[in-house]
This record gives C-alpha cells, structure tokens and sequence, in this order.
C-alpha cells in the first residue's frame, strides 16, 4: 500500500468534498483595474514553453493582497480560472488543465493574474504567455532526495515523480536499515538510479552498506550484483547503460570530501583515484575499460550508437588539499566495438583545462548532435561550485556554447535529456544556492534552450520547504518495473553475486593512461 | 463510612501524584522539556506528516510530534503530562480496581519519561514523551471497554479487531488490548478462552509482520517495538515494556496486588507512604546527573544570549565536564572576557560515561559558530539534522549561519519553515528582520558582531577539526584572531606551539596588557627552555616569575598528585595549575 498516495487522495477527497458542500465555484472579479506592471509569482512561470503532457503547473502570487485569481485563455477564448484565499497559493484544475494542453499542443495560452488588495479593489496584471509544446515531455523523473551537505548518511530514498500528475513514489530508501539497532549509526546509502535508454524497463541502482550491492534489474529479473571485482579499488559509481546492448560502463571512484571554513561554498567533493570499468551483464564480467595511475577518469556516458563511451579525465591528481583546484577534467571518447568488445584509442572532445577550467559530465541529444556538458572550475563533481555551468557542443563542428539562456549565477549541472532530445532537465541551485532543485528547458533544433522552469508541484511550496537536495535525476518513459517490497526482497533475502573480472589483473606500474585496457601496454 | 474514608485517602494521594508529577517534570526536569521541545521537529507539512505517518504506529508520533511543542513552556508541558499521566492512573484504578497497581504504572510511565538522559543527543524520538502515556491512555481504555462489555460473547473479538486496525496508527500499543482480552479470558475462565488466548498471541506476533513486510517496509525488530524507543535505548525500552506487559497481564495479579495492600492499608499513612515511596523512587530513579541538566541549562541560555547566566551558572560546578567548559569559553569570549578568565577555573575534569553519541552533539555547532567557523558550524547543524533527526535546533543554527554567512535566500528559506511552528514562529519572526537588515542583527547581537569580525581569513580545506584544535585554525599572523590561537595552546598545554605563537604576537600586545595566563605561560617557557629572553617585549613582572617559582618548587615536594593539588589550592585560577593539574 502507498502511503503517501494514499494520504494525498484522502486530502484531495476531503478538499473535494468541502468545496463541493461550501458550493464555491472559481470566479474573476467583475471589476478591476488593468496595471503594465508584471506580477511576481513564485515559481516563476511566465513567457515559457512548457510540455504538453506536465502537471498543473501552481504558483504563489507574490503580491500583497487578500485574495487573487488566475485566467488562462487559449487561442479560442476558452479559459480556466483558479483563484486563491490569502496565502495566494493558485491551484489550477487538473482535469482543465491536461485537456487545455492537449487541446493547444503547438499554440500560445495567456495567463492574466488578478489581485485584491487590502481595501477589496482588484487589479489584473500584465498578462503573459506560455506556449504549449508539440512534444511530450518523459513521463517519469527518478532522483535521490538527500541532504545537500553531509559526512554520515541520514534517511534518503530513491524517488520516482509522474510529472503529469505530480505523484511520488519511493523506489526505495534506506528506513530499514537505518531504523535497526541504533539508528545513527548504521550507514547506509542508496544511488544513481538510471535506465536503458532504449529499454527503459532495465534499470540499476546502488544499495550501499552492510548486504548491499548494485540492485540490477535486467529483462524482467532483479539481482544484487558486487560490482568490485579483481583488481578494483573500489566498487563502481556512476553507471551509463549501453543504449542496446547489455553492458553497462561505470566509473570507479574514490571520492573524498573537503569543507572549506569560509565562503558560501560549503563542500567540495572530489575523486581520489577514479577508471573507468564495463560490465557485460550476460557475462555478469568486468573487463576495465581505462585504468590508469596518472590520471582520473569519471561520468562514462554512450553516445546514443552505442559506439563510442564519453568521460571526463583529468591530469592532475590529488595528493593534497592544496591539489583540489588544480584538477582540471578535459572531456574525452573512446571507440567501441561491440562485436569484439574492445577499444580503441581515447581521443581529445574538449580540452577545457586548457582554459584552466574543468568540464564534466558530458552527455550527448539523443539524435546525436549535440553535447551538453559542465563547466566548472576544478574537480569532475561541479555540483557545490556556484560557477558550475552547462555548455553546448555541436558535435557536426566541436563549437561550444556556454547556454546563457538557461543558467543562473549559482550552480547548473546534473543534466538530463529526454528521450525525444527535445527537453532538457538539469539540476539548480539558483533558488537558496544550497539545496539543487529540477528546472526544465525546451531545446529546439539549434540548441537553444528557452526559458527554463522548476518542477511543478501541486503545492508551490513544496521545494521550498524541502529540506534535500533532488540528487541525479534522470528521466525515464517507463516507470520502474518492480515495486518497493520486490526490490527490499532482493536486497534483504538474496545471496550478492559476485561478478567475475576479465581484465588481466596488473600491478600499479604496468598501466598506462594512453591505451584501451583491453590492450595494456607499458609505452617505455 | 470505610470506602467513603478510601476515597478521600484515595483521592489525597491522587492529589500528591498529580502535584509531584506537575513538580518534578516542570521544576526538576524542566531544562530537559524544553530540550525535548527543541530537537523535535512539527510541522503543518503535507511531507511530513507523509513521512511520520508512513511508520509503524505512525499515527500516533505525529500527534505526539504535534504536542511536544508544547514543552518550548516547560510549566506547560508538565502540566499536560500531569493531567495525562493521572488520567492514566484513574483509568488504570478503573480497570484494575487497584489503586496500587494504577499508581504503579502511572509511575513507571513518569519514571521512563525521565530517564532519557543523554540519549538525548542520540536519534532518540522525542514524541516518546507524549507517546508513551497517550499510547498507553488508547490501550487501556480499550482493555476497558472489553471488560465492560465482557458479558458479550463477541465483544473479546470485536475489541482484538479493533485493536488489530489501530495497531497501523498506534503500534506496540495495540497489542495491550489484544493480549489483555486474552488473559482476562483465560483468568475468568471464559468459553473458549484459549482461542481467544491462542488468536491475541498469534496477532501480536502477525501485526508486525504485516506492517513490517507489507505496509512501512522496516525492519522487523524495530517495527515490533514501535513507536516505544528501540532495545539500544535500553533503560528506557525495559520500563516502557515494563510498564506494557504489566498492562496486558493485570487480570493476573492486579487485584491480589490490590488485595494484600488492603490488608496493609488499614494504617491511612501506610497508604501514604507507598505513594510518597512511588515519587521517591521515580525522583532516584531517573536520569538526577547534574552535570546533563547543567549542560541542558547551558545551551539553553547560549540560545538566548544570556552570557553572564552562563558565567554564573558553570561557575557553580566544582568538577566540570568538556562541555560545560566550552559553554563558558563561548560566554567568556562574547563577553570579552575570555583571556582574562578562561583559565580562572577548576581543571579537574569530569568524564560522562554515557553509551550515546560523543561529545560532539552537545557544544561542536556552538564552539565552531562563535569561533566564527561558520561554515564548520552549519556543517556540523547539518550533520546532526541528517543523522540524529530534524529539529529545531539545527534548524535555528543553520539559520544563523545562513544570515552570518551574508546567504539570505538561504536563511528565509529555514525562517519560512520555522514560523510554521506554533512556538518557534516568535524566534522565525525575529530572525525574519535580519534576512535582509544583517546589521539589525549585529547590533542587537553584539556576539554575532564579533563572530562576524573575526572571520577567518584563511579558507581551510580539511576535513573537520576536533574541538582542540577549533581556535589553533586560526593564523596567528592574524592579530584579531592570534589571542585565541595561543590560548588554544594554552588548553592543550602545548608549550611548544604556544611558544612557536607566542614569539611572532609580541606586536599584538605593543599597546595593550598581555593577559595574565600567557604571561604564566611565558615564564613556564622560559624556565623550561632555561632562556630569559622569551619574556622579552611582554611586560612579565617578576612577580610573575616568583609565582610560577614559588609554585614549581612547592610542587617539587609532593610525589602524590593528589596530595599536591590539595596542598597548592592557593594557586587555583593561575595557569601554572591548570598546567600541571589539568586531565583534560
């Protein structure tokens, strides 16, 4: 039983039916005077392009007032009104709503704000317009919901959002663990759900702590898999599922924290060694892909063929805290075939350290022309740095882009695209600086982002009052395949498979940083 | 004419029970109240009462969640407790029809309220103190309603019912009933008493199952015990389920407890004195270490700026623990006072044993906020509201490190969640003023002024500094912050760094006296490096010199260390004896 669902329908319920015995029906005000002014509405959500499938998209009227209405007047003069008591909070009808969408894919709606002041006069603001997209956004959204600056885990979950209804549900999180024995001071973490793209029902995530494992579920089926095999440091991180075929490239990380005394910038994360691994599931094989002594690698990602594996790599390594400004990540690729499963030589896709900045990330449209990545000023994890930015590639001529037109002065990175390629979501802290929250922004066939917007909540307030962080969101078609209970199972009464590794093990001084692992040659 | 002098005894001792609760928990333990109060969390949020409400016996915390608010007025949250607690005892009386065994439980029930003690650092749940007796308030009266109804063939099985659907909103409290109809049952000899004895057993057991497995998707040894604190807590678990089998078996033995005490109880004062025994019982045995109400008190007043209570008060103990010490370094450093007194103190050290949480939940965010680490001590609000749970008290500490960090947004954000509380909205409405005036704050906080000036220059990448080390972070080519650096020194006794300091910060002093304590410091040096030159350019008298001598070559007398620091008591408050005497 969910919960959380449950206990929404029944305040939906209760709502419906007080409204229905009140017998109040939404009305805008018969009298009023026009203002040039632009109202202020929290989120803001004017003058944007928004997707024919999303959610009601509510808003708070940050005016002062007593009360406030809504009209959304689409191209042929049909409206919806909301109105709003003295918290201003505009609820807009769902029902309405997604049939006005569907209604006007590909047309503008205009949205006129009304607000009664203290002495009861009202006054309609300049009206804006939003256009409806042609194009459906994904529907499900799955991230990590966690604290944004921490040493020892507390309670997080893996979360699954239906952004046409605005419903969550928990993939899993770590309760169980944590409200055993004593509770403080069991770690436990749970991460980085991401799917198949092509066969979005394949999904994996990371139950980490006492039992754990990567939580793989593969044509239907769910495993608990030990991803450390062999020579490996340490287990793998960031996860890139081949587009088709069933291998999964991962990065393999030893991640440290830094907590700088002053500044606003509160922790700096950062990779202490870091290769690059692919895991074949059929195989359930590990063969490293990149393993190098002189150099980092992190956040593998398949070109949307599946031919070619994008990272970040960085020269500099850290052997103190005085070396963290000084790794600078340069995107790279690396050729892969899948008929022999071997690789070719890295080659250079954007030298950023060049610049003395670091770039990460890098995640290729799904039409394949272009690449948004991260910039940020050291490190491959750029998300507490408020410089962090997202930066275009058009992969046809290399030319990059900073995209002015969806970042914000604090930090934009942790992006996403939709399956279609034409919505892009990405994390930003632009709203407290601390806490990253989803905005979405509409790219059309040049790139070019339009005005980006935050998730829409039923309640506005929900992100505000929400104490974590949305951590790696990914988009998804399809909904997770297995429930809560199925997934606690595997985790909980399942035997771990440990996978094999292919590569030969090598001792520290035979790897090398300039060729393909699967051809590991000493160049001296 | 006898039951109507019962009741009056009765109704004396009742009168008694409610008083001494009223007392004891809003006098004795009224530090601890508001402390309950402060690291709980409430609020009206659709997430959260989701989350609380989405945990076994779920229901039930978020209405307790709700009413430890009410302990931010200690006096009114024992008052609430009181009347809960006696009405508890009446209903208890009621179903038992023994006033001893209700005294008991009432008992057992304040006993478990008060021994939280240092668990209080710990992810404890504080809703446990509202919890605990409207849980057990739910449980009785239901035993209740069945034995009123018992002459009804399926009132036994409508109660388990019922019991069974509460048990998602109450938890372990719903097993009381269950088990109380099938004991009552099997005492009164009822028609088939052991189906209903096998059925209250079997869903004791199965409840948790389904909840654990299939509801809330916990654990199942933590699910069983729900929402009673879990075994790690463990003095507080065995009175809670104390108090909850002496609930579900009283059939068994309340009335041949109530039996012999009536045969005892002719006497009026032996009725008396098994109450007054009850209070003086739960007073012993509940958590009375002065040290934790101490601290308790210490932060509180550190909450409200109240720096020379905080003097006043840590000035009162003789053996002192780390965090008393600290809160009266904060309150000497805001007062400016800190070199001067800092070591005018007792240096005998009081360890706690306690098997919760270190040292650092009760003073790292204090001593790293007024050290003016400001990002260490949000860090550290942060760390504590991720793993021993949401509060308001770290809610309020990283607001404050928001506002002095100059990160507004950052700070309404926290301010707007705070004024939806019923209590801390006067606090959030306050601090709202400074979200965009922060000189509003610094100038009626004076504190905040100097946290704010002393900011460190250096930003330092490292991983988080023990307490030590809190002030030696700071460069002492800093003047502004060089003092501290060296009475950092001083604490740890590092004669050697103090000196490598100390050497470099003559200049700090050109125009200003050295505190005494560093000129001690300094002759401590000199003597042990056997180089007057040391003291050179820090105006040391030789009235110093012949103090540290004069206490060296007593000290030079004694082999015992005991008998050393009676005999040199005299030299109380100088460095020199905190130097050789400290066990910190």
């Amino acid at each position: 039983m969910d919960f959380a669902k449950f206990g929404r329908r029944a305040w939906a319920g209760c709502f419906l039916v007080g409204f229905m015995l009140t017998g109040c029906a939404d009305r805008l005000p018969e009298q009023y005077k026009s203002s040039d002014a632009d109202v202020h509405i929290y989120p803001d959500y004017a003058n944007l392009v928004i997707p024919c499938n999303i959610s009601p998209m509510n808003f708070i009227v940050k005016e002062s007032g007593k009360a406030c209405a809504l009209k959304i007047e689409d191209e042929k003069q049909q409206t919806i009104v909301a109105t709003a008591k003295s918290d201003m909070k505009i609820s807009i009808p769902s029902a309405k709503w997604q049939k006005m969408l569907e209604e006007n894919k590909g047309k503008d709606l205009t949205f006129t704000v009304y607000v009664q002041g203290e002495g009861g006069e009202w006054v309609a603001y300049k009206s804006f317009v939003n256009h409806v997209s042609q194009e459906p956004i994904d529907r499900y959204l799955t991230y990590r919901l966690i604290e944004p600056s921490y040493m020892s885990t507390g309670i997080i979950g893996l979360y699954q959002l239906d952004l046409t209804t605005d419903e969550q549900t928990c993939i899993i999180n770590n309760h169980r663990m944590k409200k055993n024995t004593n509770p403080s001071r069991e770690q436990c973490c749970v991460n980085c759900h991401t799917n198949q793209r092509n066969k979005p029902q394949n999904t994996s995530f990371y139950y980490r702590g006492k039992g754990g494992g990567l939580i793989l579920t593969y044509e239907g089926k769910t495993y608990k898999v030990n991803t450390k095999a062999g020579d490996m440091y340490a287990g793998t991180v960031y996860t890139s599922w081949h587009p088709d075929l069933p291998f999964i490239a991962f990065s393999t990380n030893i991640i440290r924290q830094s907590f700088p005394s002053v500044g606003i910038e509160k922790v700096y994360p950062y990779d202490f060694r870091g290769d690059l691994v692919l895991y074949d599931i059929e195989k359930n094989e590990i063969t490293n892909i990149l393993k190098t002594w002189d150099k980092l690698e992190s956040f593998p990602y398949w070109s949307n063929d599946g031919k070619m594996l994008y990272y970040c790599s960085s020269d500099s390594l850290m052997r103190s805290p005085a070396d963290l400004k000084r790794m600078k990540y340069d995107l790279k690729r690396i050729p892969f075939d899948a008929a022999t499963k071997s690789w070719g030589e890295p080659e250079m896709v954007y030298q950023a350290s060049k610049q003395n900045m670091s770039a990460t990330q890098p995640r290729t449209s799904p039409d394949g022309k272009f690449m948004i990545f991260t910039l940020g000023e050291y490190s491959s994890n750029a998300y507490t740095q408020r410089i962090a930015d997202l930066y275009i590639m058009d992969l046809s001529n290399n030319e990059v882009r900073r995209m002015d037109e969806v970042n914000s002065p604090e930090s934009d990175c942790y992006h996403s695209w939709s399956s279609d390629g034409h919505w892009l979501m990405f994390v930003s802290r632009r709203d407290d600086i601390n806490y990253g929250r989803p905005y979405f922004t509409y790219i059309d066939e040049k790139g070019v982002g339009s005005k980006p917007f935050a998730l829409p909540h039923i309640d506005p307030n929900h992100d505000l009052e929400l104490m974590e962080s949305y951590n790696a969101p990914e988009f998804s078609k399809a909904p997770v395949a297995k429930s809560r209970a199925e997934y606690e199972d595997v985790i909980f009464n399942t035997e771990v498979i440990n996978a094999g590794f292919g590569s030969e093990i090598t001792s520290l001084d035979s790897l090398d940083s300039y060729s393909g692992a699967s051809k590991m040659v000493k160049p001296y | 004419m006898k039951e109507k002098f019962d009741k009056n005894v009765l109704l004396v001792a009742r009168i008694f029970f409610l008083l001494f609760s009223f007392v004891f928990l809003g006098i004795c333990n009224g530090e601890f109240l508001y402390k309950m109060q402060n690291v709980s969390y409430f609020v009206f949020s659709d997430d959260l009462r989701e989350e609380i409400v989405g945990q076994s016996g779920g229901l039930l915390t978020y209405l307790s969640s709700y009413l430890t608010q009410y302990l931010y007025y200690p006096l009114l949250g024992a008052a609430m407790l009181a009347l809960l607690l006696s009405a508890l005892e009446w209903l208890v009386a009621k179903l038992t029809h023994s006033p001893v065994f209700s005294f008991l439980v009432a008992g057992l029930v304040l006993l478990a309220q008060t021994s939280v003690g240092y668990a209080i650092y710990d992810n404890f749940r504080s809703p446990f103190i509202f919890s605990l007796v409207l849980g057990c308030l739910v449980a009785v009266l239901l035993s209740l309603a069945y034995q009123r109804l018992s002459g009804n063939k399926y009132a036994g099985y409508v109660v388990m019912a019922v019991a069974s659907i509460l048990y998602f909103f109450i938890g372990i409290y719903a097993c009381v009933p269950i088990l109380f109809v099938a004991v009552f049952a099997l005492v009164k000899k009822e028609k088939l008493a052991v189906v209903k004895a096998v059925l209250g057993l079997l869903l004791t057991f199965l409840l948790p199952y389904i909840a654990a497995n299939f509801v809330y998707f916990e654990d199942f040894s933590a699910t069983v015990w729900s929402p009673v604190p879990l075994p790690y807590f463990l003095n507080i678990f065995v009175i809670s389920l104390t108090v909850l089998v002496l609930l579900s078996l009283c059939p068994l033995f309340a009335e041949r407890l109530q039996a012999m005490a009536d045969r005892l109880s002719n006497k009026v004062w032996i009725t008396y004195a098994a109450v007054l025994l009850l209070c003086v019982g739960i007073f012993f045995g509940s958590c009375r270490d002065a040290d934790y109400h101490t601290e308790l008190k210490l932060q509180r007043l550190a909450e409200s700026h109240q720096w020379d209570e905080i003097i006043k008060e840590a000035n009162k103990v003789e053996y002192p623990t780390k965090t008393i010490f600290v809160y009266r370094c904060i309150a000497l450093s805001c007062k400016g006072l800190l070199a001067s007194s800092m070591f005018n103190y007792p240096c005998t050290f009081k360890k706690v044993e306690t098997n919760y949480v270190s040292e650092q939940p009760r003073y790292f965010e204090d001593i790293f906020l007024y050290a003016s680490f400001l990002n260490n001590a949000y860090l550290w609000s942060m760390e504590f509201w991720c793993t021993t749970g949401y509060s308001y008290e770290h809610l309020k500490k990283m607001t404050i490190c928001s506002l002095l960090n100059e990160e507004p947004t950052l700070a309404d954000k926290y301010i707007q969640v705070l004024k939806q509380s019923t209590f801390q909205r006067q606090w959030a409405l306050e601090y709202e003023e400074y979200v965009h005036d922060l000189g509003k704050m610094l100038k009626k906080y004076p504190e905040f002024a100097a946290v704010k000036s002393n900011l460190p220059t250096e930003c330092h990448i490292s991983t988080l500094d023990p307490l030590r080390k809190v002030y030696s972070q700071y460069s002492f080519l800093s003047p502004k912050n060089a003092e501290r650096r060296l009475l950092a020194d001083l604490w740890n006794r590092n004669m050697k760094t103090f000196l490598q300091d100390a050497l470099p910060s003559r200049a700090l002093y050109a125009h200003s006296d050295v505190p005494e304590c560093i000129k001690e410091a300094l002759v401590i040096c000199a003597m042990q490096q056997g180089d007057p030159s040391i003291l050179k350019g820090f105006k040391v008298t030789q009235q110093h010199v012949n103090l540290v001598q004069g206490f060296l070559n007593q000290l030079k007398k004694y082999s015992d260390q005991e008998e050393a620091k009676k005999a040199l008591a005299k030299y109380r408050g100088h460095y020199c004896y905190f130097y050789v005497f400290a066990n910190n």
